[in-house]
């Protein structure tokens, strides 16, 4: 169960991904920037109340003063113009002990009476709910110092809170009504944005179906380089692919077409009256037998891989040098071995087999004693596999221009290629060919025989 | 010289037991792996040729399993295939040699000599014993610089007496290394051939036998002390 949910999850498309999560993101954002302004607004509206109530508050007490029968004076003209208009939404009550004044304003409004509030006190209710109304009120308590004694009172400043509260509600349908058409647009712009950015591999993936119904030979390379890297080893795993197949269908051709020859050659010595020339028919099955060699090796050769484990260099060779010194026993070879520490192989186990088993069984067969073998690393900055220079050099007669150039001629019919030289370097300059490879041969400086220097590109 | 030979080509072995038998070796041969190492195991032999596809037992587990039990005789492969990885594989199981087929019947003949040679400390195809030599390669065997006319089987005797020189080869062994497995064995036929090599090899300058009898034990070749 748990496991089916996970395969759901992993399933789940690249696009529904990032929707759901830059949606709960943004709902997440959007609603504490809601929360955080809706209470810092609350707070800031509440603090100007307070102060201007507390303003009121002292306003009134400069409009009063004590009388000489301790009793309390208000006058006429009141700083507060409010206070003097009916139902106005701001009252005002002075209480003492012997005492009570109501603003004007107060006129058939009902207000509870205000705490006694001893002096320096101050109290503020907000909000005051009397009667279904709400009210904002600031208490606080003084006291007038005559000489006929203290007249202590409690001056008490209340403001109607329906404005405030309709200002605070019309502030928070504003402000949420805003939130949600930004939720909008920027769940628009994110769209967008995802659209465009997933549209490379919305076109990869027509691509590949495209490769697959046969439509188009391989993906276009005109992708980000984040894709960059895999459109161009697929395309490379696809071009290997293909050289393969051409190389069997090709090795094939040429198979059927130089096997041929030799068999036409045998059937007319076959039905030719006379004795058959025993000598003729045999050349020409050792003929076949090489076309056959030949074509068979190099059908094998698996050529450049893209995605292969690098195989160590050293350890192919000691094998084939044990080989070769067990059959070649009695010719007591000096090998004189310098491989690059960490050489490896990017490419099929069998094509380094046979590079190497090839060139060092002719270096063995030609050298009169000694036989080099140098490896080295060959590293091209932007590529992360490195290639290999070998270099295979012995002591023998070496190998003169012209039948350099012969060996490494191109264009000459494959067949053609095996009758002059052995089809050993003829499959060692295919699998340097399938490897993008070069191979020079020169006649070594120091040993003076044949000096095989192959490059295998990373 | 007796050869091993394991091969499950009927048409092959037949002509390779042909060929090779004409050349003068004693022949046994298997046409698949189980076979061919019950033989390898029971019986001592001169050489083994195996081909590495084998059914039954594969050619590579039998060379294997030879060397693991200490048979130390050469051992030449066959592979159909000739890739450096198959060479390297028999080579490394314990092989000595290899010959990718098709090949010709000299060549063959050529690696089984020169791997008994081998195996008997011998560099060259001539061996030499005091002033007698033999060349494998060509047959020819001369006393004191002479050419000695021998019949196959005394060539046989002699040949294999070179090939263990300082070594006391009894009759037994001889005839088991001169005749098939099947043939009705005479030791005395034994007696009579190198008593006719002592005779068509003597050389009248020196004293000493080249081939000596061991009472009991068999004839041992040594070259002559005074050379």
């Amino acid at each position: 169960m748990k496991q089916n949910s996970v395969s759901l999850l992993r399933r789940f498309s690249l696009t529904n991904r990032l929707l759901t999560t830059a949606t709960l993101a943004l709902i997440i954002a959007l609603s504490s920037i809601g929360i955080v302004m809706d209470k810092a607004f609350e707070e800031k509206t509440m603090h100007l109340v307070k102060e201007r109530l507390e303003g009121y508050v002292f306003a009134l007490l400069s409009a009063i003063e004590p009388t000489q029968d301790n009793q309390i004076l208000v006058h006429e003209n009141l700083p507060i113009p409010k206070l003097e208009q009916p139902v106005s939404g701001i009252y005002a009550q002075i209480t003492s002990k012997n005492y009570k004044w109501q603003s004007i304003s107060m006129f058939g409004v009902d207000l509870p009476e205000p705490q006694l509030l001893i002096s320096g006190e101050t109290a503020f209710d907000a909000p005051l709910t009397y009667k279904n109304d709400d009210y904002f009120r600031m208490t606080k308590g003084f006291i007038f110092e005559t000489d006929h004694g203290d007249i202590p009172f409690v001056l008490s400043v209340s403001e109607n809170a329906k404005n405030y509260f309709r200002e605070l509600d019309e502030f928070k349908e504003k402000l949420w009504t805003w939130l949600l058409f930004t939720s909008v647009i920027l769940l628009g712009i994110q769209g967008l944005i995802m659209n465009w950015s997933l549209r490379p591999l919305k076109r990869l993936t027509t691509n590949l179906s495209e490769l697959e119904k046969g439509k188009i030979d391989k993906v276009s390379d005109d992708y980000p380089p984040e894709l960059a890297g895999l459109t161009y080893n697929l395309n490379q795993l696809l071009s290997n692919e293909r050289d393969n197949l051409n190389r069997q269908r090709k090795t094939l051709g040429d198979l059927a077409h130089s096997l041929k020859t030799p068999l036409a050659i045998i059937h007319s010595e076959l039905e030719n009256k006379g004795q058959a020339n025993k000598l003729l028919v045999s050349e020409q099955i050792n003929n076949m037998n090489d076309i056959v060699e030949y074509q068979l090796k190099r059908a094998a050769v698996a050529g450049h891989r893209t995605f292969t484990i690098g195989i160590p260099v050293i350890d192919k060779l000691e094998q084939i040098i044990r080989t070769l010194d067990k059959v070649n026993r009695n010719k007591k070879v000096n090998v004189h071995l310098q491989v690059a520490p960490g050489a490896e192989f990017f490419g099929e186990h069998g094509d380094l087999m046979e590079l190497l088993g090839n060139l060092l069984e002719n270096a063995y067969k030609w050298c009169d004693r000694n036989v080099s073998i140098t490896i080295k690393i060959l590293t091209l900055h932007n590529r992360k596999r490195t290639g290999l220079i070998i270099e295979i050099a012995d002591d023998g007669p070496g190998i003169n221009r012209e039948k350099r150039e012969s060996l490494l001629a191109r264009g000459v019919r494959d067949d053609e290629k095996v009758k002059g030289h052995g089809i050993g370097l003829s499959i060692v300059n295919d699998i340097v060919e399938s490897y993008q490879g070069k191979i020079l041969i020169t006649n070594h400086g120091l040993l003076k025989g044949a000096h095989f220097i192959i490059t295998l590109p990373p | 010289m007796k050869i091993l030979l394991i091969e499950d080509d009927e048409n092959l072995r037949e002509v390779l037991e042909k060929r090779l038998k004409e050349e003068g070796f004693v022949v046994e041969t298997a046409d698949n792996g189980e076979d061919g190492l019950f033989l390898g195991r029971e019986f001592e032999f001169d050489l083994a040729i195996i081909d590495l596809g084998l059914p039954k037992v594969s050619g590579m587990e039998v060379i294997q399993t030879l060397r693991d039990e200490g048979k130390s005789y050469p051992i030449l492969v066959l592979t159909a295939r000739g890739s450096w990885q198959d060479k390297v594989m028999g080579l490394d199981a314990g092989a000595d040699d290899y010959l990718v087929k098709p090949f010709h019947f000299p060549e063959l003949l050529a690696r089984v000599n020169a791997l008994v040679r081998r195996s008997a400390g011998f560099s060259s195809p001539e061996l030499i014993c005091g002033y007698v030599t033999l060349n494998t390669s060509t047959g020819e065997v001369k006393s004191n610089d002479k050419l000695v006319d021998l019949t196959s089987y005394e060539y046989k005797v002699l040949e294999y007496l070179m090939l263990h020189q300082n070594i006391v080869v009894s009759k037994s062994t001889l005839t088991e290394h001169i005749y098939h497995q099947d043939y009705d064995r005479d030791s005395n036929v034994i007696e009579v051939f190198v008593g006719r090599l002592r005779r068509k090899l003597q050389n009248k300058d020196i004293k000493q036998k080249v081939i000596e009898t061991l009472r009991g034990r068999g004839y041992r070749m040594r070259p002559n002390e005074a050379e």
